[in-house]
């Protein structure tokens, strides 16, 4: 705090900026405001070496849209990890690039991985575009306590 | 959530609101 050396009744150690978490992984910088929330290497656990072989650190932010939906949050989450179930139905053409006989769920210690082989598929040139490589990753962190 | 293909991700940041509604944040990352 400069130029406040003798004001009465200021105590410099009780008006500082308040102390918060930052730490990073991969490409994100992550705060946490909270000073007594578990680390972020903690909070993370298993996630951090299973991400490790897929080089997240080299791709580069482009976009963000933000949803309001009309449901509680844990029917969001539900329908993500329902194993893919409703991709046939609702998303055809992510649909057409996965390989659901392979289909796997995982449940680690801090995240649950759902997994899929791809296979090569012209039925949606725009999902393809952006759908590429050997094997789909979908993960969830679980969130605190 | 994080969803990861070749050279592509996304991750979906959902914030509950109240009982009945959440928000959810959806940012794009890409190799390009």
């Amino acid at each position: 705090m400069p130029e406040f050396d003798g004001v009465k009744n200021f105590e410099r150690q009780d008006n500082g900026l308040v102390p918060i978490q930052v730490d990073t992984w991969e490409a994100f910088v992550l705060v946490n405001l909270d000073p007594q929330a578990d680390s972020l290497q903690s909070f993370l656990g298993g996630l951090v070496k299973r991400c490790a072989p897929l080089g997240l650190a080299k791709l580069h932010y482009f976009d963000s849209r933000t949803y309001d939906i009309a449901c509680n949050w844990k029917v969001f989450v539900d329908n993500y990890l329902d194993g893919g179930y409703h991709v046939p139905h609702l998303h055809k053409g992510l649909s057409s690039v996965l390989d659901y006989k392979q289909y796997t769920i995982e449940n680690e210690d801090r995240y649950c991985l759902q997994s899929s082989p791809m296979v090569s598929s012209e039925e949606d040139a725009a999902t393809g575009a952006t759908r590429k490589g050997d094997r789909a990753w979908y993960f969830w962190q679980y969130r605190t306590s | 959530m994080i969803n990861c293909y070749e050279g592509y991700m996304d991750t979906n940041l959902v914030i509950p609101l109240d009982v009945d509604h959440c928000r959810v944040v959806f940012d794009s990352i890409s190799a390009t």
